[in-house]
């Protein structure tokens, strides 16, 4: 069984939001929801101010709060690690929302397109029956692509139809997925470089969605088990 | 930039914990009262608390997405305190129904000449009613990426808070029933003076929690208690919650406890009042103040997520 995992490299980022729009392509999400996100922050002051790009989605945790807090067991984790909602079984207690440290989930209060008075476009027409109002809306990492490429025998994370819609979209090449057990898969190569972290890990939840840092010179990342360059 | 407040659960969340504390905490009342003799005002506090207990989880109901099915919300108590406190409430709105039913109407004569029955029957709502106050801190108190919330002390405030406002709660509606009903003793003068030493106490130790609270707080969440502290809530926080919900009623309180006599209507009208505001605005605020931890990029960037 494989459990699946991502890379975010921050050095790759550019913050195109790239990520996310594509997210919103595939997912078809109402307006408010944004399951692949980029928060730009300032940081430091002047002189010394840069820009950081965080892409954030849902960690995909192994221990995860979201689904330890839901009532309903609505919230799920499957053996391959991906974290998902039964929407039929969602009360829409934002319990999980509450409890996720990421700001990973959202509530679908309704389904009004972008367009306001204009109404649905047919992408949206097509695209939002698909969610429930009144439920909790989360990444899952296009786990319908994932299950519909492994039926076809294709590899998520190397085949472009069986991984998840931001990862093939983004174009600096900043985010790599595939499976964290497998040794020789890209991923958990990058996952063993020194520099990789998981965000804030002291909440306990160990997140499957992993990051390499900006803040680091590129040489030693050319060559694996080189030191790390001090940060 | 300052922080944005909690928006995820809001001020119908805040009524369910306001509520179900408020409503334990007067059957707390009214059942301690029963053990110290004062029978006629028990039976008013415990004929207040189931009423206003069942109110509170329509409020929690209210604020789900899908309000049909919210009994499936039992169908994880190994993990999760929605279904705990589920449980919990459920059993104290039976235990505290059937007290109510059995000591006050409509089959008042069967607890009231069975002291022994009554006594254990109260017990058990009495362990119930101390859980449910604990649990409405636990349900928040959990959540470790709120370091707001997420402190010991918290069901302990909660606690107390729920008492006090129980004794608000009594206080406002005393004079309502004695209007209607006309029942009206010394008995129940003496006990609400009684009341009132306690809430002063109660009051005391809600300040001095709420100070120890915001010392533990403040290294761990600073932008949390900066909002209450000098921020966007703070004129609710100083005003509304210490001044108007705290100090104000303490202080007449303590003027109509020196006078020893029956204390007036209008006074147990406007204390009941500010009590049960005060307790209110407080889970209000408090849920408010829970905001998120910022996300840490390797220790050089905070980045605060959203909501
Ligand atoms: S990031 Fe949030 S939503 Fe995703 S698994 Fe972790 S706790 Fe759950
Ligand atoms: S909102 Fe839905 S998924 Fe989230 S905790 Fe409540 S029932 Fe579970």
């Amino acid at each position: 069984m494989p459990r699946w995992g991502m890379v975010i490299d921050l050095l790759k980022c550019i913050g195109c939001y790239g990520c996310q729009t594509s997210c919103k392509a595939e997912n078809a999400t109402p307006p408010g929801v944004t399951l692949a996100r980029v928060e730009v922050s300032e940081v430091g002051s002047y002189p010394n101010v840069s820009r950081v790009n965080l892409p954030l989605l849902c960690m995909q945790c192994n221990s995860p709060p979201c689904q330890s807090v839901c009532p309903t067991e609505a919230t799920q984790k499957r053996p391959d690690g991906i974290v998902f909602v039964d929407a039929e079984k969602c009360i829409g207690c934002k319990y999980c929302m509450i409890a996720c440290p990421y700001g990973a989930r959202y509530f679908v209060e309704d389904v009004r397109g972008y367009f306001g008075n204009q109404g649905l476009t047919p992408y949206e027409a097509d695209g939002y029956p698909g969610h429930r109002t009144g439920t909790v809306l989360k990444c899952d990492y296009c786990r319908h692509r994932i299950d519909a490429g492994m039926a076809k025998g294709l590899k998520p994370g190397v085949d472009r139809e069986a991984t998840p819609a931001c990862v093939i979209n983004c174009m600096a090449k900043a985010r790599t997925f595939g499976d964290l057990d497998d040794p020789n898969s890209e991923v958990a190569q990058l996952v063993a470089r020194a520099q990789a972290f998981q965000l804030n890990p002291e909440f306990g939840t160990d997140p499957n969605t992993r990051y390499l840092p900006a803040g680091r010179s590129v040489a030693p990342m050319e060559t694996p088990g080189a030191r790390p360059a001090k940060e | 930039m300052e922080a944005i407040p909690q928006s995820v659960w809001r001020w119908k969340i805040a009524a369910y914990l306001f509520l179900a504390g408020t409503g334990a905490g007067a059957l707390i009342v009214g059942i301690l009262g029963d053990f110290t003799g004062y029978v006629v005002s028990a039976k008013i506090s415990v004929a207040l608390g189931v009423p206003l207990v069942a109110l509170s989880t329509w409020f929690l109901i209210l604020d789900l997405g899908h309000p049909e099915k919210f009994f499936t919300a039992v169908l994880h108590p190994s993990t999760s305190w929605i279904s705990r406190g589920f449980l919990i409430v459920s059993a104290l709105l039976i235990s505290g129904g059937v007290l109510t039913i059995l000591w006050i109407w409509p089959c008042g004569r069967i607890l009231d000449g069975n002291q022994g029955l009554r006594m254990a029957v109260e017990i058990i709502v009495l362990g119930l009613a101390v859980a449910t106050c604990v649990y409405t801190g636990i349900l928040i108190g959990i959540v470790v990426s709120r370091p707001f919330w997420n402190n010991p002390l918290l069901p302990v405030l909660f606690l107390i808070s729920a008492v006090s406002t129980g004794i608000g709660g009594l206080f406002f509606i005393t004079p309502i029933v004695r209007a209607t009903l006309g029942v009206s003793s010394s008995e129940t003068a003496r006990f609400l003076i009684h009341l009132e030493w306690a809430d002063m106490i109660l009051l005391l130790s809600e300040g001095i929690t709420i100070y120890l609270y915001l010392t533990v707080v403040y290294s761990r969440a600073p932008e949390a208690a900066g909002l209450l502290l000098r921020g966007k809530l703070s004129g609710m926080f100083w005003g509304g919650f210490l001044g108007a919900g705290l100090f104000i009623p303490a202080l007449i309180e303590l003027f109509d406890w020196a006078d020893q006599k029956t204390p007036p209507l209008l006074a147990l009208l406007i204390t009941g009042t500010l009590l049960l505001a005060g307790g209110f605005l407080m889970r209000l605020l408090i849920l408010a103040a829970g905001i998120r931890s910022p996300l840490i990029v390797r220790a050089r960037f905070r980045v605060r997520p959203g909501f």
